[in-house]
């Protein structure tokens, strides 16, 4: 966990214009970008997950969202590589393990497509059938991730 | 009174949570956090912990297997996305079962029912120590040590009908016994005052065994002991 210490350890900025979106110094330039343009057509700024989760303590809150935009969201990009190579029961396991890191930061639509895959890998759907769910997986994920963003902006000021 | 604990959890995101949840709960103490079963299982087996925080599927053994091979039996709360395990997890006995997510409330009810289960071993273990001996932990009951014997890096636990070394210093072994019960009569002794046939001089018989009482050790001993 050496390098979420190194994250959690690095000072925030302050605004420079009132209005503009502080960006964290530490996300990718290419997620950084989308930020300015995010909006919340999904309604995924409701931060009920923090208060369900982690009884409203944005210490806690934040350093996982951080965590989840680093490792877990990523993953939803592999899904298809690991269906092909490895196999249905891999993908299960893998869809397996990071489904609950959606839940927790508030993404219960993702959770809810990742469920739905994962249910399609134990009952032996079509390698075309899975691969469709994975598509549908990537395309809302791709639709939230500025969003998910925007609401990690939002809410590590709060921490 | 703090409840040593670990996570076994190869889920960064949810270890991660596990832990500080653990973190605000003054009653826990994390020891360690392990991405495999078997690197907990490693730890095991050298270590004593309260409770394991346990997913289940994970690379390598399972959490089952891991528990199938624990050298002790500590309290498991089994964390998982899946509530298919529920009923093998009920035949492990198994203290609760989180599904993840794990929300903060669940998480709090947890350990506040474990807490006198734990509270209640402690108090049971007062009477019993684990020592490391012949490649195992070995759990020997207060009332079935002699005496304790510093030899050099080890120490000698000496019972009625075995001896056992231990690599470990006598004064870590004097922290851990019961001090109602026993007593450091010499630098390199701790005795068991029940077990004591009698004194002579600057020395105590315990069976065939001669024990000596250095001067530095003498009056707290006189002091102890219930002489009329």
């Amino acid at each position: 966990m050496s390098n979420l210490t190194s994250l959690q350890t690095q000072e925030d900025v302050p605004l420079q214009n009132p209005g503009t979106h502080y960006i964290p110094p530490h996300l990718p330039p290419e997620l950084e970008a989308n930020l300015l343009t995010a909006t919340d057509t999904f309604g995924v700024l409701n931060d009920q997950w923090v208060m369900e989760y982690f009884g409203n303590d944005y210490s806690i809150a934040v350093p996982i969202l951080q965590l989840f935009i680093q490792e877990a969201l990523p993953e939803v990009d592999e899904l298809e590589t690991v269906l092909l190579k490895y196999g249905a029961q891999e993908l299960r396991k893998k869809v397996h393990k990071i489904n609950p890191s959606f839940k927790m930061v508030g993404q219960t639509d993702l959770a809810n497509a990742l469920t739905d895959l994962e249910n399609g890998c134990i009952t032996g759907e079509s390698t075309d059938k899975l691969r469709f769910k994975i598509k549908k997986v990537q395309a809302l994920a791709q639709h939230l991730r500025p969003l998910i963003l925007k609401q990690y902006n939002t809410i590590s000021k709060l921490a | 009174m703090s409840t040593s604990c670990i996570i076994v959890e190869d889920d960064k995101i949810s270890a991660l949570h596990l832990q500080r949840m653990i973190e605000q709960e003054p009653t826990l103490m994390l020891a360690d956090t392990f991405v495999s079963a078997d690197d907990a299982l490693h730890f095991l087996s050298h270590e004593m912990i309260d409770l394991i925080f346990l997913d289940i599927e994970m690379p390598g053994i399972n959490g089952f297997q891991l528990l199938d091979q624990l050298p002790y039996r500590p309290f498991v709360i089994l964390t998982t996305a899946k509530t298919e395990y529920a009923f093998t997890a009920f035949q492990y006995s198994v203290t609760d079962y989180l599904k993840k997510p794990i929300t903060l409330p669940r998480f709090k009810e947890a350990i506040k029912k474990i807490e006198p289960f734990v509270a209640k071993q402690k108090d049971n273990h007062a009477n019993d120590i684990f020592i490391r001996a012949d490649g195992k932990l070995i759990r020997l009951h207060n009332s079935e040590i002699c005496f304790v014997e510093a030899l050099g890096d080890y120490v000698k636990f000496v019972t009625e009908n075995k001896n056992y070394l231990s690599l470990t210093t006598l004064k870590s072994i004097e922290e851990k016994l019961n001090g109602q019960m026993f007593l450091k009569v010499h630098r390199s002794y701790i005795i068991n005052t029940k077990k004591i046939n009698d004194i002579e001089d600057n020395t105590v018989l315990i069976g065939r065994h001669v024990i000596p009482i250095s001067k530095a050790h003498r009056k707290l001993v006189m002091d102890k002991l219930n002489i009329i």
